[in-house]
This record gives structure tokens, sequence and C-alpha cells, in this order.
């Protein structure tokens, strides 16, 4: 079997019947049969979703080993690595098992490790304002009606502002609800049509891909 | 301009060393109104599901608001059953749980009264099993019991048997996903707790009521009554956004002085 039958042909036509089902069971009928073979390939998609997450945990070990196998690393930094990461597993396993996922110590546990730990990471985005702030810079034409919406939407969000003066709350939520809300079905509209005409020329090998790109 | 500055900054922190209310003004917009009239019409007894896709960064700042709403919930005798759709998710179904301390409060019952079912991977994809079939997608709740085996379960097999939906989630993506899998298939009304924006091209034919962000945290809970963090969080919203607004001028009008300056020197270079 030539690569291209099994990395190219084979997954195109699972994939176009998946959307094929899935389309017409959407938009066009609810016939129970095929609502119920729909239903299954939502489950099989939650399940291939599932090793997908345990490939990324895996690489991710992998990566981590790999650093760790660094020739430049001494003995005794393996040895503390492995009996470090020994402890701590144990030590998980120790807390969790009696109660369970859902018990107060596992999640007592997960809360202050892992939780925390998220919040730290995302605490990163504290550079985000910096990037909003280049622009909100009257600059250009872009800029400028950035800036004007921005504007009004803070007002409507600062509750002083808007019992100062209440028509502001008004002119915040028509941008969002006319000016947003269009560019956003706009976007959706064109997003949808889009993967339409992709999978139409994929199931007609037309759209070559990466896959097409990588064999030949 | 430095000393004005602190001086403004320290009178939130004096005010509340010396422990004065420092509360501002806060009108209650439609948008909330709708999201708290969509709980409060629902008859006894009705079911709400709960798809969320929140994760710690967005549940620790609006562990209040949580609150709030599970006291809202119960307040009218409803029935709930939580998704988790993010791996962080069935920890703040228990964390929430503790927190407000509804179980004591109302006399609830796990599986009668409520369910919280674990994380199942895959999003829009989740979103559609879940919908489609809750006893096919999860074969037990948070609890390890199985799901066909909860008395509150057996009143709801699909998305049909319920009758408002909730979403709550981390990644703006998630509320078109959600709208595409659970109201829009299965014609059931939902609200939202992410910001406007996110459902405002949707809103009135699938969502509706929404809170939106800081401010309709903070209005939820002063039109349910019970108070939290996010109203002393709209006080300090307040502040921060007249000083960022300042700012903004500010920079502006430094930055059109300025640019004269910059553009002689790059001539006399050239």
């Amino acid at each position: 079997m030539s690569k291209r039958i099994y990395q190219r042909q084979i997954p195109l036509i699972i994939v176009s019947a998946i959307i094929t089902i899935i389309i017409i069971e959407y938009f066009v009928v609810k016939y129970p049969p095929l609502t119920a073979v729909k239903t299954e390939l939502d489950r099989w998609g939650s399940i291939t979703y599932i090793f997908m997450f345990l490939f990324g945990y895996i690489t991710l070990l992998v990566n981590h080993a790999r650093r760790l196998m660094d020739p430049k690393r001494t003995r005794r930094t393996y040895l503390s690595g492995f009996l470090l990461g020994t402890v701590a597993t144990f030590v998980i396993l120790g807390l969790a098992l009696p109660g369970g996922s859902y018990g107060l110590q596992y999640s007592n546990l997960y809360k202050y490790l892992v939780l925390y730990i998220g919040g730290g990471m995302y605490s990163a985005w504290a550079h985000h304002p910096y990037n909003s702030y280049r622009y909100l810079r009257f600059s250009s034409v872009q800029t400028g009606l950035f800036l004007i919406a921005w504007l009004f939407i803070v007002f409507r969000e600062l509750s002083i502002i808007v019992v100062i003066y209440p028509p502001l709350y008004g002119v915040g939520t028509w941008i969002e609800q006319v000016v947003n809300a269009s560019a956003q079905r706009a976007s959706l509209a064109a997003a949808g049509v889009g993967t339409i005409i992709l999978a139409i020329r994929a199931l007609v090998t037309k759209e070559p891909g990466l896959i097409e790109m990588e064999v030949t | 301009m430095a000393i004005g500055l602190t001086v403004l900054c320290l009178i939130p922190v004096v005010l509340t060393l010396i422990n004065v209310p420092f509360v501002l003004p806060l009108t209650i917009g439609p948008i909330t109104k709708d999201f708290y009239n969509e709980i409060q019409k629902l008859p006894e007894g009705s079911v709400i599901a709960w798809c969320s896709t929140q994760q710690y960064r967005g549940y620790v700042p609006r562990r209040d608001l949580y609150k709030a709403l599970f006291y809202n919930i119960f307040d009218r005798k409803l029935k709930l059953v939580g998704c988790s759709f993010a791996p962080d998710t069935p920890q703040l179904w228990t964390d929430i749980l503790a927190y407000s301390g509804v179980v004591k409060k109302y006399n609830l019952k796990e599986g009668e009264d409520f369910v919280f079912f674990p994380f199942l991977a895959g999003e829009e994809t989740a979103f559609a099993a879940t919908a489609a079939d809750f006893h096919k997608a999860y074969s037990t709740d948070l609890r390890g019991i199985p799901t066909g085996s909860i008395p509150l379960m057996q009143r709801v097999r699909t998305l049909r048997d319920v009758q408002l939906v909730i979403h709550d989630g981390s990644s703006f993506t998630q509320v078109d996903m959600f709208v595409r899998q659970w109201p829009a298939a299965y014609g059931v009304r939902a609200i939202n707790m992410q910001v406007y924006a996110t459902c405002a091209p949707y809103y009135g034919r699938f969502v509706f009521g929404d809170l939106d962000g800081t401010r309709g945290d903070a209005e939820y809970e002063a039109l349910t009554g019970y108070v939290g963090e996010d109203l002393l969080k709209m006080n300090a919203r307040n502040l921060q956004g007249l000083f960022v607004l300042a700012f903004v001028a500010i920079a502006n009008a430094t930055y059109f002085t300025t640019r004269p300056e910059k553009l002689k020197v790059e001539a006399k270079k050239g």
C-alpha cells in the first residue's frame, strides 16, 4: 500500500463520511438511525480527544526526560530528580486514593497544586494590557475607530459613569449588539462557507492539504 | 502630578483600613435582568443543565458569583445537572459546593437535586454527545454512581428534557460551539456567563440573558441580594477604569505633542 493511500486517501474518506453524516443530521433531517450514528461518532470523537490529551502528556514527559538525559548533568542530579518525582507521585496517589478524585483530600491537593500553578501561569497575561494600549493610539483611522469603540464600551462597563449619564449604557450595548455582532456574524458565515468549500474540494481531491504536500 | 495620583490611590486604602463602607452607585442593566428573569420564571422542579468549560483562572475571581447563582437556583427549588468540559471543572464543582454550603443550607441530596458529571474531552464533540444522550456520554457521575441509577437522571435523557441551559466558559470560541450544539440544536433557552460580546450575535434568538463580566456579576449579586466580592470589585473597577481613561488621554496627548519633535530630528539626520 502506498504512502499516499494510507496517509491521505483513507483518512480523507473517513473524514468525508463523518462530515457528510454530521451535516445531514444537523441541517437536513433528524432521522433516528442517522442521529444514533452521529451520537456514536460524537462519543468516539470524545474518546479520540482523550487519546490526543494522552499523546500531549506523553510528549511533554518525553521532552522533559530528554532534557534530563543531557550528559552535562551529574549522577546526583538524576538521582535527586528521580527520587523527588517518585516521592511526589506516591504522595499524590496516597492523598488521592482514599476518597477518590471527588474526595476532599484530592480536591484540595488539586486546588493548591494544579489550579494555583495555573493561576500563576495565567498571570503572564499581565503583558496583554501593554499590547492593548499600543492599539489605543489615535494614529490612524483604524486605531481611531478602535479607540472610540473601546471608549464607549468602557463607559458602559463603569457603573459610576452610567449613573452620571445613563444613555452611555445604550451606546456601549449598541456597539456590541450591532457593530460587533454584525462583524462576528459575517466572520462566522465566511468561516462556515469556507469550511464547506474546503470539505467539497477535499472530497473531489482538489485540495492537496499538508499530507499531500509532504508525500509529493 | 505623582503626589496627586498617590493621594488618590491612597483614599480607598485608607477608607478600607478605617472600615468605612465604600460603595459606588450601580444601576442594573437589562442584560443582567434577562439572566435573572430566565431563572426566576422557571417552575419549581425544572431542570437546568450547566455546560461548563470553566477553568481555575476564570473560577476563582467569580466564586461569590457562583455562590449567588447556586443560591438563586436552589431558592427556586430547581434541579441542576452540571457538565464538565474542561479538565479543571470537576474540581471547581467540588469547591463551589464546599464554598457555598448549599447542601446544608437547602438540605439538598446529590443525585436528586443536583448532579455533576466528570470531565468529558472533545469540546464541541463532547457538547453534542452530551446533549444527544447524557446516559451514553457519561457512564457515571463524579462520585462514580452509574448515570442510569441517579434519580435526577431518570428524568433527563437528552437536552430536550431540560428547561434551561447555562453556558460558562473560559474561551470565547466555546460560546459558538455551545450555541450550535445545545440551544440551536435542541430549541432550549440559554443564558450565558461570559462577556456580552461573545453571545451578542445570538442574543434574543438562542441566548436570553448574560452576565457581562465584572459589571454583570456585580449587578447579579445586587439583584439576588447575595452580595459578595464582585460588588466590591466593581468599585475597584470604577476607579481603575477612570485611571485607565485618564492615562489613555494623557498618553495620546503626549503622543501628539511629541511627534513633531521626532519628525524634526529625523529631518536633520536625512
